[in-house]
């Protein structure tokens, strides 16, 4: 890479450059001062209701006579065994989904570019149909599904003699079928924006790789997966974020049940608000979400906003 | 051409003429009636929800009868107690007749939203003649009665009901079920044949309405005589078993159902019996859209000792700060006469009165079957619990209950767990 070297500047040329650079400054500052505003009245100002009403027990329109409780609506979801299991399941619901999500998707987007380009698009377009359904479309078309009296799933798993099987009718099958219904959703956007990413991979690396005698495994170890990891990082930031929030697909599918064993803190969190009229646990709820969600994927935001150089 | 178009034209000015002059003869007959002329505006608060637009029908009649203008203020269900609260505790004055939930009486009222009804249905002045107190089923009264003083005038009902496909009883040489034990019998008769009892059985609110109604039907309460949570009583424990030996019987996947599925396996023969609730009777019956129309029947929940019926209601409550307090009653009133209440369920005969004598009416009764057993079931109307802490023992039962049917848990062990955790709160 060739270096420019700069002249040394002068005292009078440094002082202009710098008003211009102050003035410069000064606009930038006023251009983006309405984006600015924007967010944190969008964004910040609804956080910081939140994290307020968090901190107050009171019922929806009886505002006026809430009562100041502190940290104590965070205490009690710890306390309560219902609200930790809403929080278990939704860790094991974000697991099982955000797996299979990666590995069918980024499985059937390399399997795709193998294919004859217009198949390959062809069958792209196909399989992104489910993306376009709105979640608690999706939960209602399932729900039929997996019917035992008239649902495709049970037909089909008549035929393996397995019609036996829970689904959403037992506490030990309702949330891996949940699952199942979310992959069949989420794949689809996994597909695009992977294919996507699979389009920038130079075609000069795989001629490389097969020169140098590398198989398939080799190849997508060696070099698909590595070129993708960016991509695999935004990927499992939005899916994972996703799945922890979930809410429709299992209102709709179960209402939390059998017996909550699909409870997600999402549904914990709508159920304290609008059915059992506590707005301030419910808003706590929410928060405890969100301070999962940094925990967890914090970590991951940072790192998918970092280039090469960056220490 | 021309002579044509000419005859064509005289014959117009003719047939005009001639009807101008029938016009005016009969504008010179009967001279115009005078509209009735009035300065209120009354604004009536509704849920949007079933009904609304029936409901839109009868408000402009009742102006065009009056003068008073109405506005109709129907919003969706998530907002209404809110928008309602909002403004009955700052007292705007906005709203003249709210339509008001069981649920959300009991907090009105403590709050002093409502106003006092108890002098004004004594009062003929305001409700016409033939209104007839009366004639309101007393479950109905009882519900929007507060320490004797009435705050709501009852006005729908929507109550489960057993529904049975008859022909296929009758081809399998079985009764109309109506006890426990009979209605156990006719399930695991079906059952066994390959189908079995549609259940609204998920972890949900029509699992609790059910318990409830089983609860009246074994002549027993989620309290006691002192108001206390009582669970653990022979009577409740006995009724979540009888639930659990149903789920036994039920349709395979009904543990998951609601209403609607409930629903539509009655309405393709699927289930040749089931429990549903009476908002969507009416679907079951027309012939367009249900393989049974015309071949059900029905009856009250199964109970061991009388038929019972969930009061699920609606009723037009005149709030405190209204400026028209009279002239909304009067409306209320209006809405709830006789009249006007048969041509709401002649409308929609999904729509339930809480008048005694719509339920046997011929016309009603000839689109809406189920009124009879609904009126049987109301003549002892239960609710769910409607304490401030009720939601929290709702949701624990729903909860348990599905429990019970979906992992086979102990009713007793369920109900104890229950009681321990929620007896200091009631």
């Amino acid at each position: 890479m060739t270096r420019i070297q700069l002249a040394p500047r002068g005292r009078a040329q440094r002082r202009s450059t710098s008003s211009y650079a102050r003035k410069d400054l000064r606009l930038a500052l006023y251009l983006v001062l309405p984006a600015a505003a924007a967010i944190f009245i969008v964004m910040i100002v609804p956080l910081g209701f939140a994290l307020i009403a968090s901190t107050f027990e009171y019922s929806l329109g009886q505002e006026e006579s809430a009562v100041f409780v502190f940290l104590d609506n965070y205490a009690k979801f710890f306390a309560d065994p219902v609200a930790i299991s809403s929080l278990l399941n939704t860790a094991l619901f974000t697991v099982m989904s955000l797996f299979l999500c990666m590995l069918i998707g980024v499985g059937m987007s390399v399997l795709l570019k193998s294919l004859n380009p217009r198949t390959g698009n062809i069958l792209r377009a196909i399989f992104a149909m489910p993306l376009l359904i709105s979640p608690i479309i999706v939960s209602l078309i399932w729900r039929y599904m997996y019917d035992p009296t008239y649902g495709l799933v049970y037909y089909v798993l008549s035929w393996f003699g397995l019609e036996e099987w829970g689904g959403l009718t037992d506490t030990t099958t309702a949330l891996f079928s949940i699952v199942i219904t979310d992959v069949w959703h989420a794949v689809p956007f996994i597909i695009l924006v992977t294919s996507a990413g699979l389009t920038v991979i130079p075609e000069e690396l795989y001629e490389a790789a097969r020169i140098d005698g590398a198989g398939t495994i080799g190849t997508l170890v060696n070099v698909t997966l590595p070129l993708l990891v960016k991509t695999l990082i935004v990927l499992i930031l939005i899916r994972g974020t996703d799945a922890f929030r979930v809410f429709d697909l299992i209102y709709g599918l179960t209402g939390g049940g059998p017996a909550n064993s699909t409870s997600s803190l999402s549904i914990y969190a709508y159920k304290q608000a609008y059915e059992n009229n506590e707005m301030g646990y419910a808003m706590a709820v929410a928060m405890i979400t969100l301070i999962a969600l940094v925990i967890l994927f914090g970590p991951l935001m940072r790192n998918s906003a970092r280039s090469k150089g960056d220490s | 051409m021309r002579k044509s178009r000419g005859s064509v034209a005289i014959g117009l000015a003719a047939l005009m003429a001639l009807t101008g002059l029938t016009a005016c003869a009969s504008e010179a007959e009967e001279p115009a009636a005078e509209s009735p002329q009035s300065d209120i505006t009354l604004t009536v608060s509704r849920w949007a929800g079933p009904q609304a637009d029936a409901q839109q029908e009868l408000l402009d009649q009742y102006s065009a009868e009056t003068g008073v203008t109405i506005r109709f203020d129907a919003i969706d269900y998530g907002q209404l107690k809110q928008k309602q609260t909002l403004n009955m505790s700052t007292a705007t004055g906005e709203y003249d007749l709210i339509y008001v939930p069981e649920a959300w009486v009991g907090e009105y009222t403590e709050a002093d939203y409502l106003t006092d009804l108890s002098d004004f249905v004594t009062d003929e002045a305001l409700t016409g003649p033939d209104w007839d107190f009366a004639d309101f089923n007393e479950s109905g009264v009882e519900v929007y009665t507060r320490d004797g003083a009435l705050y709501a005038l009852p006005y729908f009902v929507q109550t489960p009901l057993v529904v049975f496909d008859e022909e296929a009883l009758d081809a399998a040489g079985l009764e109309a079920p109506s006890t426990w034990d009979e209605t156990l019998e006719v399930a695991k008769y079906f059952k066994e044949q390959g189908s079995g009892i549609a259940l609204p059985f998920r972890q949900g609110s029509a699992i609790v309405n059910i318990m409830a109604v089983l609860l009246a039907g074994n002549d027993t309460d989620f309290f006691d005589e002192s108001g206390a949570l009582d669970l653990t009583n022979p009577d409740v424990v006995e009724a979540v078993e009888f639930i659990q030996e149903l789920s036994q019987y039920g349709l395979e996947g009904s543990n998951a159902w609601h209403w609607d599925e409930v629903n539509k396996a009655l309405q393709f023969g699927q289930a040749p019996i089931g429990i549903l609730t009476s908002g969507l009777f009416t679907a079951l019956e027309n012939p367009d859209e249900s393989n049974v129309a015309g071949k059900l029947a029905y009856a009250p929940l199964p109970y061991s000792e009388t038929p019972a019926g969930l009061l699920q209601t609606w009723g037009w409550a005149v709030p405190a700060d209204s400026k028209h307090q009279e002239e909304a009653f009067k409306l209320g009133a209006w809405l709830t006469s006789k009249a006007a209440q048969k041509e709401m369920g002649t409308i929609d005969p999904s729509f339930i009165s809480f008048r005694e004598s719509l339920y046997t009416d011929a016309d009603l009764t000839a689109n809406a079957p189920w009124l009879p057993t609904v009126q049987e079931a109301l003549a002892k109307g239960v609710t769910v619990p409607l304490q401030p802490n009720a939601p929290a023992l709702t949701d624990a039962l729903s909860v348990g209950l599905s429990g019970v049917v979906s992992s086979g848990e102990d009713p007793a062990t369920m109900l104890q767990g229950i009681q321990d955790t929620l007896a200091s709160q009631f």
